[in-house]
């Protein structure tokens, strides 16, 4: 007997299962017993309050006063020039060159202390 | 996929619209199939009982993520297969209990029934495989869905099933005498002739 006969076998003696005569009703009656389980409302304020509190500390707190920036401590403010409000545009622009040539300068003395023994 | 029984899709539809009545027609029309393959999977009539009713129950509660357009059965033996998994995982350390047949005995003795030597001789899972692609003519792809296979998988898992149940029906060959016949006289002159 080969696969295929099994095959064939296998359909032709389909077996039939002996229902329990009470199961229908069994189950028909514990789906009425147990009804679909609903959200309450004392669940959907519960929910509700959760979501509200959650929003409160998550929300970004406001400074209380204006904002004052911090220096930044790599580079000394006393060594470069400060900034103030330029009337002219191009001076921002040569203050910030100004600026990082002196950083670079810095820069080149700390890395190379002989440049500046050479200099003085 | 398995064709859609326009009978089952009303009743679906009727029961995501939160029918009990519309869903009494399911059980009615499906509580066979799902104990049947319940059974196959505890081989326990009593656990089979309590499956098939867990199984409605967790149905009706999910009812609404369903999609009507997709056949039923598929799905509720989804639900049931994992019920059992999820009562067998509980109840490891307690002694199993003693199988149940699933398939009556053949009406006649001369010819064994394939089923039941399915019953006897094949995995929980190639058994399933077996009775959900027969029993309830379900595709490959489905039969996958249902029991956590690829479809691949469960095919090969049908082809061994068949070898199987075609060995166990070959002839087997006559018995061995339990003692060896005697030798022919021939060898025993030869052994005390010089």
């Amino acid at each position: 007997m080969n696969e295929s006969d099994i095959d064939r076998l296998l359909r032709a003696q389909a077996p039939d299962v002996p229902v329990p005569p009470g199961l229908e009703t069994r189950v028909r009656a514990s789906l009425r017993a147990a009804p679909r389980k609903r959200l309450s409302p004392a669940w959907l304020a519960a929910s509700a309050a959760a979501l509200v509190i959650l929003a409160v500390i998550a929300a970004p707190k406001r400074p209380a006063g204006p904002v004052v920036r911090q220096p930044d401590p790599v580079s000394s403010p006393s060594a470069e020039i400060p900034a103030g409000l330029p009337t002219n545009p191009l001076d921002h622009e040569a203050r910030a060159i100004r600026n990082d040539a002196e950083r670079t300068g810095r820069f080149l003395i700390n890395c190379l202390p002989s440049l500046g023994m050479a200099e003085k | 996929m398995a064709s859609v029984d326009p009978e089952d899709t009303r009743l679906a539809r009727e029961s995501r619209a939160g029918s009990l009545e519309a869903f009494d027609g399911i059980v009615r029309r499906h509580h066979a199939s799902v104990f049947g393959f319940l059974l196959g999977l505890t081989r326990n009539r009593h656990d089979a009982e309590d499956l098939t009713q867990e199984t409605f129950l967790r149905a009706w509660r999910k009812i609404r993520r369903f999609d009507p357009s997709k056949p039923i059965l598929p799905w509720l033996l989804t639900i049931a297969r994992r019920l059992s998994i999820a009562m067998l995982r509980k109840r490891k350390p307690a002694p199993v209990p003693e199988a149940e047949p699933v398939v009556l005995p053949s009406v006649s003795p001369e010819t064994p029934d394939l089923w039941q030597l399915a019953e006897r001789h094949l995995s929980a899972d190639a058994f399933s495989a077996l009775w959900l692609h027969y029993r309830e003519e379900l595709p490959l792809a489905e039969v996958g869905r249902i029991i956590g296979k690829r479809e691949g998988a469960v095919k090969v898992l049908l082809h061994r099933a068949r070898n199987t149940l075609a060995g166990q029906l070959r002839p087997s060959p006559p018995p061995l005498p339990a003692t060896p016949p005697p030798l022919p006289s021939i060898w025993n002159n030869a052994r005390t002739t010089p």
